[in-house]
This record gives C-alpha cells, structure tokens and sequence, in this order.
C-alpha cells in the first residue's frame, strides 16, 4: 500500500480523479455518441487575439483545454506553439498506450501500434469527429488498434526485421522468423470490466481509489464514509470476481 | 480457497509493485513481471495492470524525459501533419515505409517504374519527398500514384487517400504552397532535407509546362 507521506491535497485531488474516471467509464457510450466535440478551431482566431500560455501552464491543462489549446495555436499560425503543446499531450499518454500495447502485441510491433493509435486518437480530435472526453477515446481506440493488429496478422508468418536500422536507413532488409511471443488474451481485461460494472458506483471508487490508484485503505475509507476494514473486503471480492471470471472463461 | 488466496496473493504483490514503480516515475518492464506467473494469474495480473494503465493520470510533463524519450521525431512528424495540406502522411508514409522494410530511394525507384516513369526518377522523388513532408496538396494525388505506392508499402489505396485528408482547419488554405513551406522551414523539423524539397518545389513548372510526372502528383 502507498506510504504515508503523501500529502493529503494530493490524495484528495487524485481520488477525485479516479471517481471521474470511475464514471467516466460507467458513461462511456453516452459519451461517445452524445456531447459535441467539434475539433474545429474557431474560425475567428487570429495571431492577434491568441494568447499564448507558459511551458508550466500547458503541463496543467486538462485534456481537452489542452487539445483546444492545440486547436488555437494551430489556427493562429502558431507552430513552435502547438508542437509544444502537442508534445505535453504526446509525452502524457504514448508511455501508457505503449505499455497497453506491450501487454498484446509483439515487442517488433509494439511502438508502430502505439503510434497508431496516439494518431488515430489526434485524428479524430482534430478532424472534427464528436468524441467525448478524450482519454475515454484514446483508451477505446487503443484497443481497437490491437484488435486491428490481430486481425491483420491472421494468416500471416510472425516475421521481424533482421536489422533495425532507422527509417531513412538505407541498408537492406531482412527478415526472421520470431520466437513464439506469449501474448496475454486480447479479451482478458472484459474479465475486470465485467467485475468492475457489477460493483455499485460507491464500490467502484473505493476499487479505483484502493485498488487502481493505490491510495491508503484509511484514506479511501475516510473518503467514502466507510470502514477501512470495508474498503478492504470491496478490493477483496472484486479480485476475487476476476479470478472467477478468468478461470471460467466467462468473461 | 487456501491455493486460491495464495494466488491472488502473488498476483497482488507483483501489480502492487508494478504499479508503486510506475507511480514513482520508474520504468517496470510489462514482460519481467508477466515472465514470474503462468496460465490464469498471468492473465490476471496482465488484465489488473491493463485496467490501472486505463485509468492511470496523464504522465506529467518533463520537457528533459521528452527529449531522451525519442518521441520528438514522432510529435513534429504529427504537427508537420496539422500544419500541412496533406492530413496524416507525414506521419503515416515513412511508418509504412520502414514497416514494409524499404529503403526510400528503391521506394522512389520502384514508383517510378510502376507509373511509367522511369526517366523521371528525380522528379518522382521530390514529389514523394513533399508527401512525406505534408508539403504537397493529398487532393492533386492521383489515384494512378497512390495505387502504386499502396503496393508497395500494403496499404489500399482508398486507406492512404483517407490519410490524406485535411484534419480540420489547417493554418493556411489549400494549395497555399508557399505559406506552408514558409512556416515548416521555420518550425521545428529536424528532417534536413526541408529545405532542399522546398527548394525543388519553388522550381516546379507553371501548368503550362506540366508533364506527365507532374499530372500524376498534382493533378488529381
């Protein structure tokens, strides 16, 4: 469990985080198909009336202030701007998508679908789709790029490249077979969202404070107006329902 | 149940680990710990570090871990997308180059012979080197080209003229050329040869003087 030296505003701020995301994720499809998130820069901004923000701001900015930001400068002709900002949304999420990815894909591979799916996710941001809340989208359109990976691999022999020049190497290329990489099951992590969805909402954020954000049995039940002893028996029986999902393939 | 709590146990002590060595800025390898447990607790404890990376906060940024993260490339070759007229190609033809394993010159060559244009080999390579750059209009591309490098690089040809599609409101209008290699040449693109491609754009022939290599990549 995390050590007590953690400051209180911290822990307060995060488990706030953890129970957004909680019901983001109980909302997701009314998400995703309602609240309009047009990616269009407004047509009226100009260099003049761009009010350009610090390196520390941006660090701060929620995503979607973030992207909107991004939206701004891009509009404003403001290119050194709205790499910088990109470059803080980038940095924020393709260590976490790629480690996602690792878990199911290849090592060869892993970078190329991560980077997909950041693009895929910045796309649809920027081209005007409606997408909701963007770390929801990003999170859906990673596992819709393993998912795609898998499928275009179907029938194909596991190959990677002899060398691993950079791409504007110009030496020539060759290929190996790969040994057998022990992917986890695509499907496995339907085992913790069905275990997660059958949990009441006041459940689900003791799990996400306790069990995803690891946070303090004592400050999650302080938090929640329960027992610590509580807090501990909701963690207990929800990994306990994953297990049994797991092992009866039910999930 | 005793082997049970046994189990979750050692899975709960590994995504304990996993997850205070993430949240302390450190890099846990995925693999080493999945290596430690077989059959259902692996597909445990995968799917337990799957959800917390789900839910994970945003990494916070560190302008210095950027830099050595090797991301930098990555990011400028997606801006140089939202700056360009070319939606994703900047971004997405040098990844389905060095996927398909070649080099670009023998990319250039093999397009050139696929269109009939061998003779023109230069010309196709200054074109293609725009595409990569988002420096030329994905609209002026015709299907004939796309066709051909899809071939090469496996990809459909309706996949790269989706990719090519404008991401929203650019910074400039379509077809505004000079503009667009105005503000890329001095935005942060550390691909030299910028300069060199602009340089070979500001001497393309007026419509008149068209030839067949320029019809193929710029007119549609």
């Amino acid at each position: 469990m995390a050590g007590s030296e953690r400051v209180a505003a911290e822990t307060v701020a995060e488990v706030a985080a953890a129970a957004d995301l909680s019901r983001t994720r109980t909302r997701r499809r009314r998400d995703l198909s309602g609240s309009p998130h047009t990616g269009r820069p407004s047509p009226k901004l100009t260099e003049s009336n761009f009010r350009e923000r610090k390196e520390h701001e941006l660090a701060t900015l929620p995503d979607e202030q973030l992207i909107s930001y991004i939206q701004k400068a891009r509009a404003a002709g403001r290119t050194e701007t709205m790499t910088l900002a990109l470059s803080v949304l980038v940095f924020g999420y393709l260590d976490i998508v790629t480690r996602r990815v690792a878990l199911k894909v290849p090592p060869a591979d892993v970078d190329d679908v991560a980077h997909e799916a950041i693009l895929s996710a910045i796309r649809s941001a920027f081209a005007g789709e409606s997408i909701g809340e963007f770390r929801a989208w990003l999170n859906r359109i990673t596992l819709r790029r393993i998912a795609d990976y898998h499928r275009k691999l179907e029938g194909k022999p596991k190959t990677v490249p002899l060398l691993s020049g950079d791409e504007e190497d110009d030496a020539g290329w060759g290929e190996v077979p790969t040994t057998d990489f022990e992917g986890v099951r695509v499907d496995a992590e339907r085992a913790i969202e069905t275990a997660y969805e059958g949990l009441s909402e006041a459940h689900q954020r003791i799990v996400d404070a306790y069990v995803f954000a690891d946070r303090p049995a004592s400050e999650v039940a302080s938090a929640e107006g329960t027992s610590e002893d509580n807090v501990h028996q909701v963690a207990s029986r929800f990994r306990r329902r994953v297990r049994e999902l797991l092992e009866d393939g039910d999930s | 149940m005793a082997i049970v709590r046994a189990q979750m146990a050692d899975v709960e002590n590994l995504f304990r680990s996993y997850v205070a060595q993430h949240r302390a800025g450190e890099d846990p390898s995925e693999q080493d710990l999945l290596s430690q447990v077989d059959g259902t607790d692996r597909d445990e404890l995968a799917a337990m570090i799957d959800a917390y990376l789900e839910r994970a906060p945003r990494r916070a940024w560190d302008a210095e871990a950027f830099e050595a993260s090797g991301s930098a490339p990555f990011v400028h070759s997606v801006a140089r997308s939202l700056e360009g007229s070319a939606g994703l190609w900047p971004t997405l033809l040098p990844r389905l180059r060095s996927r398909a394993r070649v080099a670009r010159k023998d990319l250039v060559a093999e397009l050139a012979d696929r269109l009939g244009v061998s003779g023109r080999r230069d010309k196709v390579e200054s074109y293609y080197h725009q595409m990569e750059q988002g420096l030329l209009p994905a609209e002026g591309v015709s299907d004939s080209v796309l066709e051909a490098l899809g071939a090469i690089v496996g990809e459909s040809r309706d996949a790269l003229r989706r990719a090519g599609q404008s991401l929203g409101t650019a910074g400039g209008p379509p077809g505004a050329d000079a503009a667009v290699f105005a503000r890329t040449a001095t935005g942060p693109v550390p691909d030299e040869d910028v300069a060199e491609v602009a340089a070979a754009a500001s001497s393309m022939p007026a419509d008149e003087e068209w030839d067949d290599v320029d019809r193929l990549f710029r007119g549609g």
